[in-house]
């Protein structure tokens, strides 16, 4: 336990995704220095703007790291200030109080913000294709062996809460599964404690965590979500419907740079793990650089179509946008959904 | 180096004790070596193993007493609620009572079931004091692994360690969950500071190069020499981090084997420098992490190796220490192998009285030398023997070849024989097989017209056979001398060998007489090759008939005289069986063919010619196998003497342009005068020689002054015509007459013997003309006399 009275980050937790919604009125203090931080020092010009990102530096975010690095979006006449994510900081919020321009969300999160009536506004699609994955131990030290989905059926396992929760919820409808669902917070720590048969966890980085603390391929039972009929896109841009509206060229720059710096770090893998690490180092995360080699890997994977893959990059495609906002309509209460039009802005991809 | 050891055979003695000795130390230091190494290994092992476990337990001590102050708590609070000023004082008292803990916490379950007056307290110390306030985000810290671990798994966990920014040390927290009826109602924590752990693990004797390093259950680095490392990388991450696979997967394996639980150790390629090292690993049993001590092989063994440096330097200098007394040795042993050698040269020089090494002892260089000793006693001996023997050889030898030169003086062999008698072109050859040979020739003119011939083969070879064979051809001659009949006279030499022939040798013979004048030839054989006549024309006959016994075999035994005649040109070819019989080296004879081919390629040339190219055929069939039989011909070619013959023949000169001088003179003997003028005149102009210009004045005026004497019936004037050609030296002469015909050279040869008075006159003048010139010839032509007389090269006129 932190001596510090308020968890607001600590070294020893595990960079993991971690749904904090709850926190947010607890959080003003940081969110004024952060807001501090992000405004006080802008210039006149270039255009000073601010991108939240959903979590803790990492080959997550490497985009932006590298079209920082290589001047991109100062050559859009952009002044691009990178504010770090985590469980203390959340974008949405950031967005709605406008202390934010630009935030890394959940396509799904942002869906349900924006039928929850926040009018924020889709700027790109990053991550296309789900990196959501159902890790289980194929021997659990209770219960059967897990070979497929259904051995889950009664068996305790931990899944994300709030926004990254719909998808599982959907693949346990979808295939008729009813496990045990206990929460699962920043750390992956039950799941390896055997507290529990399976765990959520992103291609990208749980499972690659896992593999670090000793666990083998072969240890483990692997369902992906995508391939299960599971197919949400994820990590996009998306800005207030209010600052699109008012600078739409800003909008288009930042997106146009953003992409471009993907396209860099797609180019240059070693150079732009260079460029994480300095974000890592700078903030002291607990983090090993091989795990970012392989969290590059990965995301890059996702974000650029390979021979055969259905999307595009840089873009949200209605079908997807469908599919996302039926499978959130039948299995995870949303009620109300905003139409393509009007939240996905038809600039994108630029 | 080596041409050293090739050259003595001390220094080689010297190099193979050292180098058997040498093998002994190195194999005495191998498996030291090995022994010392496995022992060595072993104790680290042991030393190593021994070392993780102290570690352990010292390690488990602090944690096992926070363990039950924090378990004694949880079973207070499970008996009983407490308030929040109750749980304050519980923490201060307790991190009062126990400073090695850093903070302490009770944290009240969020389930409506809890009734307490707070929610979280926590306890930590500060400056030296302890402060206990509420947590200010509770909802956050119920996320936490120190409240959701417990929570969940209703058990005591030690949460996974951490570095705290704020505090500034790495973290431990022991979380225990308060149950009352089987439900989580509160969950007791303690932290403490693993700052202590590093300086234990430091201190751990462990050398220059060993260190120490602490897992978490899930791997990370809880401590590690290099800090970076703690809370960032696990043993897994580091084996992914390796370029190569199989370094890779042998440190997964390695991670895997120390988080498995039981203690070990193994022994590991290290990365960075691939040095092997041994890792020693023990459970931590209470909190699931893993202790790991690294002790490099080459730490481990370095006492080995310098033992064995120590060692490597004692044995050198051992075996320098041990090449003085086997030089020694060597140099005493080769000493008098070396004098031998010495006295062994003087020996090959010639040298037989050089000292030999005197005798020490009874070892084999002592054997040595006394063999060598006798070796040249006995070598004394039989060179002087040899001397003798070769005295002796040398001897017979010089005999062998006088009676070879005895022999082959016996046969003539003077060539031409008969330099002044064209007819006769004879030739004849004898290679005797061994020193001396059996067989024999002969050839004389027993008158001017009459040639005697012989050739035969003794039996046996050597001196036995060339005594006989000279008995043999003398006694022949003599008789052939005076009975000039050749099977009478074999007869008689068989009479005379056969009497007394204990040895039973035996002569085969031909003999013949030849006359010059008509060609005829009477011969006679006694058992030897019938020779081969070569006619003009090229037809070969062998004289075959029926021969008689050997001589010196059947006494009183009879021989029949034979005849033939030869023509101008023809060839008698006489020879012995070495030419018939010469083998070559795969037994193949020269055979009767082979010497007929001969006579059809090669009998047109001259009797030399003819024989030299046979006895070269001969040669090369015999292709370098030794001559078995001594090898022996004679040829000879008959041509009708001129004065028989005169016109049927062509001149030796045949000029066929004009005459270089021509006289005519009239039948007038004052005419005389002109011609001597003439003759001196083309002397001159001929550059003719003196001898050869008296000559030409005595010819012309014998042969003229007899033209002018009686060649013309009538007294009327008649012209003479004298033609000269010349060529070199050789001068030709027609003297053309329309007198009555007069064959000169038809007139019978003058008889010298007779009185000058009695002497048909005219008949001395065309003796001496025939005399003098070289050809003399008769022909009419167109009812004139011409005659032609050719003078060549000065030499002697034939008859």
């Amino acid at each position: 336990m932190s001596v510090r009275l308020s968890p607001r980050r600590r070294a020893g937790d595990r960079p993991l995704r971690c749904a904090a919604g709850t926190m947010s009125r607890t959080l003003v203090l940081s969110i004024g220095l952060i807001w501090l931080a992000v405004s006080g020092g802008a210039a006149q010009s270039p255009e000073s703007v601010n991108l939240v990102l959903h979590w803790q530096h990492q080959s997550q975010f490497a985009g932006y790291y590298m079209a920082l690095a290589k001047g991109l979006y100062a050559r859009e006449g952009l002044d691009v200030r990178l504010v770090r994510g985590g469980p203390d900081v959340r974008g949405v919020e950031l967005l709605r109080s406008g202390k934010a321009d630009f935030a890394s969300l959940m396509l799904s999160s942002a869906m349900e913000e924006r039928a929850r009536g926040l009018p924020l506004v889709h700027l790109a699609q990053i991550v296309n294709r789900s990196n959501f994955l159902l890790v289980a131990w194929r021997n659990p030290s209770q219960g059967p062996p897990i070979r497929e989905l259904a051995d889950l059926n009664g068996q305790k396992l931990t899944v994300w809460l709030e926004d990254f929760r719909a998808p599982y919820l959907a693949l346990f409808a979808s295939h008729g599964v009813r496990p045990v669902i206990l929460p699962q917070y920043c750390t992956l720590s039950l799941f390896p404690q055997r507290g529990a048969v399976a765990c959520s966890a992103m291609r990208y980085n749980e499972y690659h965590v896992l593999m670090q603390s000793g666990i083998q391929a072969a240890d483990v039972r692997v369902f992906s979500l995508h391939e299960l009929g599971i197919r949400m896109p994820e990590d996009g841009l998306y800005a207030m419907q209010d600052v699109w509206k008012q600078r739409p060229d800003t909008c288009r720059k930042f997106v146009r740079a953003s992409l471009q710096g993907w396209r860099y770090a797609h180019a240059h893998h070693d150079e732009t793990i260079d460029e994480v690490m300095k974000y890592v180092r700078k903030d002291n995360l607990p983090v090993n650089r091989m795990h970012m080699v392989w969290m590059l890997r990965e995301i890059l994977a996702s974000i650029f179509p390979a021979p055969g893959d259905s999307w595009t990059f840089g873009r949200l495609s209605r079908d997807a946008y469908a599919e996302t906002r039926a499978l959130l309509t039948r299995h995870s209460g949303l009620h109300t959904s905003p139409e393509f039009d009007g939240f996905v802005t038809d600039e994108e991809g630029l | 180096m080596i041409n050293l050891l090739n050259r003595s055979l001390a220094y080689r003695m010297s190099a193979l004790i050292l180098l058997g000795a040498g093998l002994v130390l190195l194999l005495v230091q191998g498996v030291s070596h090995i022994e010392q190494r496995r022992r060595m290994l072993a104790d680290a092992v042991q030393q190593g193993n021994t070392l993780a476990e102290s570690a352990v337990f010292q390690i488990e001590v602090p944690l096992g007493r926070a363990e039950s102050v924090v378990q004694q708590t949880a079973v207070f609070l499970a008996e009983k609620e407490i308030s929040r000023a109750e749980s304050a004082g519980l923490i201060r008292r307790t991190l009062e009572r126990n400073p090695n803990l850093l903070g302490m916490a009770i944290a009240l379950n969020e389930s409506p079931a809890s009734q307490g007056d707070f929610k979280i307290l926590y306890g930590w110390r500060t400056g030296g004091t302890i402060q206990v306030r509420d947590r200010e985000a509770p909802a956050l810290d119920y996320q936490q692994d120190w409240f959701y671990l417990p929570n969940y798994l209703k058990r005591p966990v030690w949460v996974e360690p951490y570095y705290d920014s704020d505090a500034k040390t790495s973290m431990v927290t022991y979380a225990v969950p308060v149950l009352r009826a089987g439900e989580v109602v509160a969950v007791v924590t303690c932290d403490l500071a693993l700052e202590w752990i590093h300086q234990l693990l430091d201190a751990l004797p462990l050398g220059e190069s060993g260190m120490a390093l602490l897992l978490s259950h899930r791997g990370t680095y809880i401590s590690h020499p290099v800090r970076a490392l703690e809370m960032t990388e696990t043993g897994f991450s580091l084996a992914e981090a390796q370029a190569d696979p199989e370094m890779s997967r042998n440190l997964y394996q390695l991670g895997l084997d120390m988080l498995s639980g039981q203690p070990g150790y193994k022994l590991f390629k290290r990365p960075f420098g691939d040095q092997m090292a041994y890792m020693h690993y023990r459970p931590v049993p209470a909190t699931g992490w893993a202790l790991g001590l690294m002790l490099p092989q080459a730490q481990v063994l370095e006492p080995l190796v310098r033992l064995n440096r120590i060692g490597a330097l004692l044995g050198l200098a051992g075996l320098l220490l041990l090449l003085i007394p086997a030089l020694g040795i060597a140099w005493s042993v080769a000493r008098p192998l070396r004098h031998l050698a010495v006295a062994a040269h003087r020996l090959a020089a010639g040298d037989f009285d050089a000292r030999l090494p005197e005798l020490r002892s009874r070892d084999e260089v002592a054997r040595l030398t006394v063999a060598f000793d006798q070796m040249r006693h006995n070598l004394r001996r039989y060179i002087a023997d040899l001397t003798a023997t070769t005295a002796a050889k040398e001897r017979i030898a010089g005999e062998l070849s006088a009676a070879r030169e005895i022999q082959m003086r016996i046969v003539p062999k003077l060539f031409p024989p008969f330099p002044h008698r064209p007819e006769i072109d004879l030739y004849a050859m004898l290679i005797p097989a061994r020193e001396v040979g059996g067989d024999l020739y002969d050839f004389v003119l027993l008158d001017e017209d009459h040639l005697y011939l012989a050739i035969g083969d003794v039996s046996g070879k050597g001196v036995p056979a060339s005594l006989l064979m000279a008995v043999g051809k003398t006694m022949l001659k003599s008789i052939m001398q005076s009975v000039r009949a050749p099977a009478r006279a074999l007869a008689q030499v068989n009479e005379e060998l056969s009497e007394d022939n204990e040895l039973c040798m035996f002569i085969t013979m031909f003999c013949g007489i030849l006359n010059l004048k008509t060609g005829d030839l009477i011969y006679a054989n006694a058992g030897h090759n019938p020779p081969f006549l070569t006619r003009r024309s090229g037809a070969i006959e062998r004289l075959d008939q029926p021969p008689g016994p050997a001589l010196g075999v059947i006494p009183g035994a009879s021989y029949h005289d034979c005849s033939t005649r030869l023509n101008d040109g023809d060839l008698l070819v006489l020879y012995t069986d070495g030419i018939t019989e010469a083998m070559n080296s795969t037994n193949l004879m020269f055979d009767e063919n082979g010497l007929l081919d001969h006579i059809r390629c090669e009998g047109h040339q001259s009797a030399r010619r003819f024989l030299e190219s046979l006895e070269q055929a001969v040669h090369t069939h015999a292709a370098g196998a030794e001559q078995s039989d001594d090898i022996t011909a004679l040829v000879v070619r008959y041509r009708v003497p001129l004065a028989v013959t005169a016109g049927s023949i062509q001149p030796v000169l045949d000029f066929e342009r004009p005459p270089d001088a021509t006289l005519r003179l009239h039948n007038r003997l004052a005419e005389m005068n002109r011609l001597t003028v003439w003759i001196d005149a083309q002397g001159i102009a001929l550059q003719l020689p003196e001898p050869l210009l008296i000559s030409l004045n005595l010819v012309l005026e014998e042969w003229i002054v007899n033209v002018i004497s009686y060649a013309y019936v009538d007294k009327s004037e008649h012209v003479i015509e004298v033609r000269l050609w010349r060529d070199q030296d050789d001068v030709k002469i027609e003297v053309e007459d329309d007198g009555k015909p007069f064959d000169p050279t038809a007139q019978a040869a003058a008889d010298t013997t007779l009185a000058l008075e009695h002497r048909q006159i005219g008949g001395l003048g065309i003796h001496f003309i025939r005399k003098t010139m070289n050809y003399f010839a008769y022909r009419r032509d167109q009812g004139r006399n011409i005659i032609t007389m050719v003078k060549t090269n000065g030499e002697q006129a034939v008859c």
